[in-house]
């Protein structure tokens, strides 16, 4: 149980060590529309898609709060913003037994265009200037990347949880 | 596919939430809070980070010729570049016989000037890293000697400041961020007035003091008051005012100024070893 835990612990810190990684070296210099794509929002929605709105809350947190540590935007505003992203991912998968690759397509589009708005509004009532309508083609171009990228990562989150197929979610850490 | 109830625990989201909102809260209260562990986990991700950014070098290019101008466009700017070039050579030759003069005055007079001034020239390893951020980051830090809120330049002029600092890295608030706030005089006329960063591609919009009728030249140079305290050094060029609209409450102008630096445009940038009078 412990080696089990432990081994899980050790996937999710390699496969979110990498993708913050990605994030600040590459995908921040990867710009169209004067936006960049979110792979730390994409890791909370994948994990979300695969394990459940528990799993997605929670790795969702841990994603956004491993960004957070990069980044000088208010600390804890994508730890919030992910953790909801990622229950949001969950909540929406578990609605169906067996979900097609493009439903996850699709909602990775939709859940990625609610956390850009999440985000822009939690950093504008913490008093970060933002132009709204810069809005439309940040989560355009997060959305875009996300949808392209989930079913890839949602297959490395299946080998972090350790699962082959999707089934039924369970509830992590209980 | 299947309908299914789903399932899972709100208490665990609500918990989180309120994790991430205590934090928040934390660090609107003082954001030096976090700070040690951004610089910390700026100093441990740092190698990684470089290692990650070489190799993926030739594809960010690939990437971001594609996402430029096109050639024709390159080639236009090139043209109008090299016509700038011969101008600026002439105004060299008169520039420079009023430069050795100001030299023998302020040597004569014990002033100094930003020429004076040590800088480190940093190599910019990433953009904005998110889309809310106006940040980029550096590969110099403090064992280069930079510390917070030193001035960042180019040779076209003001970058903005540093705002975090690691041993090896260091982050650096652009001029076009919300929150940036610099203290500016028209270079003609000497008049005051504070700069404010009003966000990604939109340009500077300056309080001043100049009375609401009064005629502000097109294209008139800004550049840092270096008044007394100030939190940068006198005559750094910082804009160059594209038009000027009634300030609130009509008692004022407003300028609005194009900065000189392209902030998405960065290699290099030169950080002053400079700190304000405490």
């Amino acid at each position: 149980m412990i080696t089990e835990r432990l081994g899980l612990l050790g996937r999710t810190a390699l496969v979110l060590l990498s993708a913050l990684l990605l994030q600040v070296s590459v995908m921040s210099d990867l710009p169209a529309f004067h936006a960049v794509g979110d792979l730390m929002l994409l890791m909370a929605i994948a994990a979300g898609s695969v394990g459940g709105p528990d799993r997605g809350a929670t790795y969702g947190f841990a994603a956004g709060l491993a960004f957070d540590l990069t980044l000088d935007t208010p600390f804890g505003l994508y730890a919030l913003t992910f953790a909801v992203a990622g229950y949001l991912a969950g909540w929406g998968a578990a609605w169906l037994v067996q979900p097609r690759w493009w439903f996850h397509v699709s909602m990775a589009a939709g859940v990625s265009v609610v956390g850009v708005v999440v985000s822009v509004v939690v950093a504008r009532v913490l008093g970060v200037s933002f132009k709204f309508d810069e809005i439309v083609q940040q989560a355009l171009v997060v959305a875009l990347w996300n949808a392209a990228l989930i079913i890839p990562v949602r297959r490395l989150w299946f080998w972090v949880f350790g699962e082959e197929e999707p089934g039924r979610f369970r509830v992590a850490m209980q | 596919m299947a309908a299914a109830r789903p399932r899972g625990s709100r208490t665990r989201l609500a918990l989180l939430v309120l994790v991430a909102v205590t934090i928040l809260a934390i660090d609107e209260r003082d954001t030096s809070t976090f700070r040690p562990v951004r610089e910390a986990t700026s100093t441990v991700l740092g190698p990684f980070e470089d290692g990650v950014e070489r190799a993926s070098r030739p594809m960010r290019q690939a990437w971001n010729a594609v996402g430029s101008d096109d050639i024709k466009d390159v080639r236009d700017e090139n043209e109008t570049l090299r016509a700038k070039v011969a101008e600026l050579e002439a105004q060299g030759i008169a520039e420079a016989d009023a430069r050795r003069q100001l030299n023998e005055l302020s040597q004569t007079l014990d002033l100094g000037s930003l020429g004076d001034i040590p800088t480190v020239t940093a190599r910019v390893t990433s953009g904005p890293r998110s889309n809310l951020s106006l940040a980029i980051e550096v590969d110099k830090g403090s064992d280069h000697g930079l510390k917070l809120h030193m001035p960042v330049v180019t040779n076209a002029g003001l970058v903005g400041r540093v705002s975090q600092v690691a041993p090896r890295r260091a982050t650096i608030e652009l001029v076009t961020n919300p929150e940036f706030r610099v203290g500016v005089r028209l270079a003609e006329t000497g008049e005051l007035g504070t700069a404010r960063g009003q966000g990604r591609d939109q340009p500077l919009v300056i309080d001043s003091s100049i009375a609401p009728g009064a005629t502000v030249a097109a294209d008139a140079g800004l550049v840092t008051s270096g008044v007394d305290r100030s939190a940068y050094p006198d005559a750094i060029p910082v804009a160059r005012v594209s038009s000027t609209r009634e300030g609130a409450g009509g008692l004022s102008l407003e300028l609005v100024a194009e900065p000189l630096v392209d902030v998405d445009r960065l290699s290099y940038v030169n950080i002053l070893l400079w700190e304000p009078p405490a």
